[in-house]
């Protein structure tokens, strides 16, 4: 198992006003497995990919990647584990509009501390890798819907993760886009064996993966297998 | 993230919104060449005084004078009882010369002592060079202590008499010049005590450079000074007499030979490098104060730098949330604007120490030739590569000071939040 998760719960604010966005959820992933979570807004499943991702703490319960408990890893090491080991897909793209398309998709290795001629090299093969190499010094801002979530991808790969959250990765491309990028990220799990986590409302990409959760007021359920 | 990265960032980052960049940069300016020049005056005037003076007091020397209370007597405290050696202090300088051959011989038996001589006042009346014309001279100083910057000859002896060191300033009235001038004899003439009018010869030994404390100045032998002031019928009674020590040199501890002195009666020492001292302090409380506006321009500056980045971290909550979900460390966050704000205070003090170089030289440029102009030497802004270095480096710390507070709000942002906000 590359993720697991046990009994967590997570709760926001406190006393009357409190919100359990979590409640008991066990959860696991094995390697190069793609795994969809499905669920209406506020049902916790960004909740869920958050605290996978290391991105936030839960109140109880424990999570570990690769056996490692993140409880007992400093915040340091957790921004190492998100660095090195998790690449990430958001669906606002969250790309920096200013800089070039190949200085986007190098971030992550420049954090990495990966030097200069490495990561120009790598950043490359990244955008090689989804097509995007005639773009690479064009601003981030001066491309479509989906190229944008292409060097997304580009981005998320750059760095040779373990796995990849994708948060609504295709919730705001056209249907021809969204294809695209789906066949993509498919493609990068088969291929590459990485693990693919995407939270999604949509039915039909959850499908494509290899197994399926619903999140339902913070409890999550997984679809039976047909 | 390394190091370098994180510069080079924050100097991209920095040039994003230029217009507010630049004002901020402005503010950091103005302080930065406020304090540059100040600090240019400070340099040039020391630089000046040490050319003047640094040198003028020779160590081991002391002028030793009653130690008078300022207290005045009368009013409402009424009479006060008698004591010789506790006087209030008198407005007559005459009157207040009090030290006698007594005091000689007490300051003679301090420990290491060479001589002890008092200072003579004498007037004189003319002077006649090579060229038999008389020129008015009021004045002539018995040598002491001086070290005088001299363009010919030697210094003063205390066993010389009629020996006289001439300023360079009078030699040309006088019928002659520096080169040829040693040796050649000059008439000095005063008035005695009962009026008449006594000529005397004198051997030019020396020839002195012009010099703010010593120009237009005769120095004359101690012992033709004492034949003078005899002559014109000084009491035996002295405002100060001049210490001389055995040995001493630019390393003494003029502190101990200073206890010495007063501990040998009710006296107070104040020895020549002392008062050159004191002049350097005062210049130095100047320019000090000067630099004071320097320092709160900055402050207003430093406010700026907040502000501005401030709004910076406000603008970029979305790519700070990015960088620390891809796995930035908070101590890095931190350092993008902490470097941010220096590099501020880098291109505002860099541009406002490149403006005060060339400011400097045009202040100079007008400043010889108007005010200084009497001033030989004397160059009013000195940006010396060193104090340059110091407002930079100053500047750079205000400016990273300014951006901790900006910096730690980045470094604390979560990145949950900040990725979702619009």
């Amino acid at each position: 198992m590359i993720l697991q998760a046990k009994n967590i719960t997570k709760i926001y604010g406190k006393g009357q006003t409190a919100f359990v966005a979590l409640d008991r959820v066990s959860f696991s992933v094995a390697r190069g497995e793609s795994v969809a979570i499905i669920g209406k807004s506020g049902s916790g499943k960004s909740t869920l990919m958050h605290v996978l991702a290391a991105l936030d703490r839960v109140n109880s319960g424990t999570i570990a990647c690769n056996s490692k408990d993140y409880e007992s890893l400093r915040a340091s090491q957790l921004d190492g584990l998100r660095s090195k080991h998790f690449g990430f897909i958001f669906q606002q793209f969250f790309l920096n509009g200013r800089e070039t398309v190949l200085e986007n998709v190098l971030l992550p290795l420049k954090i990495a501390g990966v030097g200069y001629g490495a990561r120009k090299k790598r950043a490359l093969a990244a955008l090689e890798a989804v097509d995007l190499t005639d773009k690479k010094n064009n601003r981030a801002t001066d491309l479509s819907g989906g190229q944008k979530q292409r060097a997304a991808i580009a981005r998320a790969l750059v760095n040779d993760p373990e796995v990849i959250f994708a948060d609504e990765p295709t919730g705001n491309l056209d249907s021809e886009n969204g294809a695209r990028v789906e066949e993509l990220l498919f493609s990068l799990n088969r291929k590459k064996g990485i693990t693919l986590i995407i939270v999604t409302h949509d039915d039909d990409l959850a499908k494509k993966c290899d197994r399926q959760f619903y999140m339902k007021d913070g409890q999550l359920t997984e679809a039976k297998k047909k | 993230m390394k190091i370098l990265d994180i510069a080079l960032t924050a100097n991209r980052n920095l040039w994003r919104s230029k217009l507010r960049t630049m004002l901020t940069i402005l503010a950091i300016f103005i302080g930065g060449f406020t304090l540059t020049l100040t600090t240019a005056l400070n340099t040039g005037a020391s630089q000046y005084l040490d050319r003047q003076l640094g040198n003028i007091a020779v160590p081991g020397i002391f002028e030793v004078t009653p130690k008078v209370d300022f207290n005045p007597v009368g009013g409402d405290d009424g009479l006060r009882e008698y004591d010789p050696d506790n006087k209030p202090a008198s407005f007559d300088s005459f009157y207040s010369a009090s030290m006698t051959q007594e005091d000689i011989d007490k300051v003679k038996k301090v420990e290491g002592i060479e001589s002890v001589v008092p200072m003579y006042q004498v007037a004189s009346e003319y002077i006649i060079g090579t060229t038999g014309k008389k020129f008015a001279l009021n004045m002539v100083q018995q040598n002491f202590g001086l070290n005088l910057d001299l363009a010919s000859g030697r210094h003063l002896k205390a066993n010389d008499t009629a020996s006289v060191v001439m300023p360079e300033g009078y030699l040309q009235a006088l019928g002659m010049d520096a080169q040829h001038a040693i040796n050649n004899k000059v008439t000095i003439a005063y008035k005695d005590r009962t009026g008449k009018v006594i000529e005397r010869q004198f051997t030019i030994v020396g020839v002195a450079r012009k010099a703010i404390v010593t120009t237009g100045t005769v120095h004359m032998d101690v012992n033709s000074v004492k034949t003078m002031a005899e002559d014109q019928g000084q009491p035996e009674r002295y405002l100060e007499l001049i210490a001389t020590f055995k040995d001493a040199n630019e390393s003494t501890d003029e502190s101990a030979l200073k206890a010495r002195l007063e501990g040998a009666g009710t006296y107070t020492a104040t020895s020549f490098k002392e008062s050159i001292g004191t002049l350097t302090t005062v210049v130095g409380a100047i320019t000090a104060a000067l630099n004071v506006v320097g320092i709160i321009a900055l402050l207003a500056a430093s406010f700026g730098i907040i502000n501005t980045l401030l709004m910076s971290v406000y603008e970029r909550t979305q790519e700070i949330g990015l960088m620390k979900a891809l796995g930035m460390r908070r101590g890095k966050v931190f350092l993008l604007f902490a470097f941010e704000a220096a590099l501020v205070g880098f291109w505002g003090s860099v541009v406002a120490v490149g403006a005060a170089i060339g400011a400097s030289a045009l202040i100079n440029n007008y400043a010889s030739a108007n005010f200084l102009k009497d001033f030989e030497g004397f160059t009013l802004l000195v940006v010396n590569p060193g104090g340059a270095l110091f407002v930079i480096g100053l500047i750079m710390l205000i400016a990273f000071v300014a951006g901790t507070l900006p910096a730690i709000k980045a470094s604390r942002l979560n990145p949950i939040e900040a990725l979702r906000s619009e």
